[in-house]
């Protein structure tokens, strides 16, 4: 493990008591956090280090975390559009006709929303299936 | 039961010292003070903690980098190389939402968190600020967040207001999400507190039940703080890759 050193690559300042770089094109311009962090990246390959970051197995995304996220998406676009809808109603008074048509767009809105967490999460879990797959023919 | 023990009490906002200025009232109240309190510890926590420098952390140290690798990483993995300059802000979010949650589990204390004027001002915030960086990096061209690809053009009447609609109602459902989750929280425990005692000798079972979800409640303040986090990092990576 390299906690102290992974830390670094995010930031502008060299790591107290780090070597100096010993490959330099101008030894008098820093090198940049670019090429820092390439040849920490380097480094690690060639230390197999960077084997242990992904662990074959990982357990799936907590199910009700996901489940506890998409209801509140559907449910608060559905709760507020119907709401400022009552209000415009009160408001105007037009009742009931804005609050069913922001009814209809709040329940749209919601469904929309879960639609992109979802596929997001299917792109993710495709994309480590994918990996997983890769590693295990490197082998 | 008295109506001094009710499980809401513990939400009151009270003010501790009694402030005027002009015609606003800027009292601090309790909540206030948590929310200074929240932030002195966060600054002791890593200032105190990346203090020693050393190569090889102590375990305080660790803790202090644990905290900073682990947003990094999310910024890195969700938004790429581009999310560097958003840290600040990210860390800052994470750091605060977890302190004031784990504070809201000290007796006597108050969850800052478990009040919608709190979440929906930072989730206000991250709003506002991912639809600056949005139009700062995009200009105009942001508007075509709200198009999606593919759709033939009658459609789109009808598919383009509901997109506005659904980018909107994001501050809400990520504000919801965090006060609802400790509200609920707390008021559960505060109600099975008042079980252990009105049953007496039997006040032994609900107590059992007690020790188990105040783990649970501990685990949801992390969780909660992280998912707020992350949310916030996918907005961000939305408004810098313009993806659907």
């Amino acid at each position: 493990m390299l906690p102290a050193l992974s830390a670094w690559w995010w930031v502008d300042v060299d790591p107290p008591g780090a070597p100096q770089a010993t490959v330099m094109s101008d030894p008098n311009k820093p090198p940049s956090r670019d090429d820092l962090s390439a040849r920490i990246d380097k480094a690690r390959h060639e230390q197999g280090l960077d084997a242990e970051e992904k662990p074959e197995d990982e357990p799936p995304t907590s199910g009700v975390g996901l489940a506890w996220r998409v209801s509140i998406e559907l449910v608060t676009a559905i709760v507020v559009c119907t709401g400022i809808g009552w209000s415009l109603d009160y408001w105007l008074d037009t009742t009931p006709w804005i609050m069913l048509v922001m009814f209809v767009l709040g329940a749209a809105a919601g469904i929309n929303n879960v639609i992109k967490v979802a596929n997001k999460m299917d792109a993710e879990a495709q994309r480590d299936a994918a990996d997983r797959k890769k590693a295990r023919q490197d082998r | 039961m008295a109506a001094g023990d009710s499980p809401m009490l513990q939400f009151e906002v009270r003010p501790l010292i009694e402030l005027k200025i002009g015609g606003l009232d800027a009292s601090l109240t309790n909540s206030g003070a948590w929310m200074i309190a929240a932030v002195i510890a966060i600054t002791l926590f890593l200032t105190l903690g990346v203090r020693s420098r050393s190569m090889v952390p102590g375990r305080w140290q660790s803790m202090a980098e644990m905290a900073y690798e682990f947003i990094a990483d999310m910024l890195k993995e969700t938004v790429g190389a581009q999310g560097r300059k958003y840290f600040p802000f990210v860390f800052s979010l994470f750091m605060f939402i977890l302190v004031c949650n784990l504070f809201g589990m000290l007796p006597y204390s108050f969850t800052v968190t478990s009040h919608i004027a709190v979440t929906g001002a930072l989730a206000l915030m991250v709003f506002v600020i991912v639809t600056f960086v949005a139009l700062a990096t995009h200009g105009l061209h942001f508007l075509t967040f709200f198009v999606p690809k593919g759709v033939p053009l009658p459609m789109l009447f009808l598919v383009v207001p509901i997109e506005v609609l659904s980018y909107f109602m994001r501050p809400i459902s990520h504000s919801v999400r965090l006060f609802a989750n400790m509200t609920a929280g707390h008021t559960m425990l505060k109600v099975f507190g008042g079980f252990v005692v009105q049953m007496g000798v039997f006040g032994v079972l609900p107590f059992i039940l007690i020790v188990a979800l105040t783990g649970l409640e501990l685990a949801i303040a992390g969780l909660q703080a992280y998912v707020f986090t992350i949310l916030t990092c996918l907005y961000i990576n939305d408004a810098v890759h313009l993806e659907h």
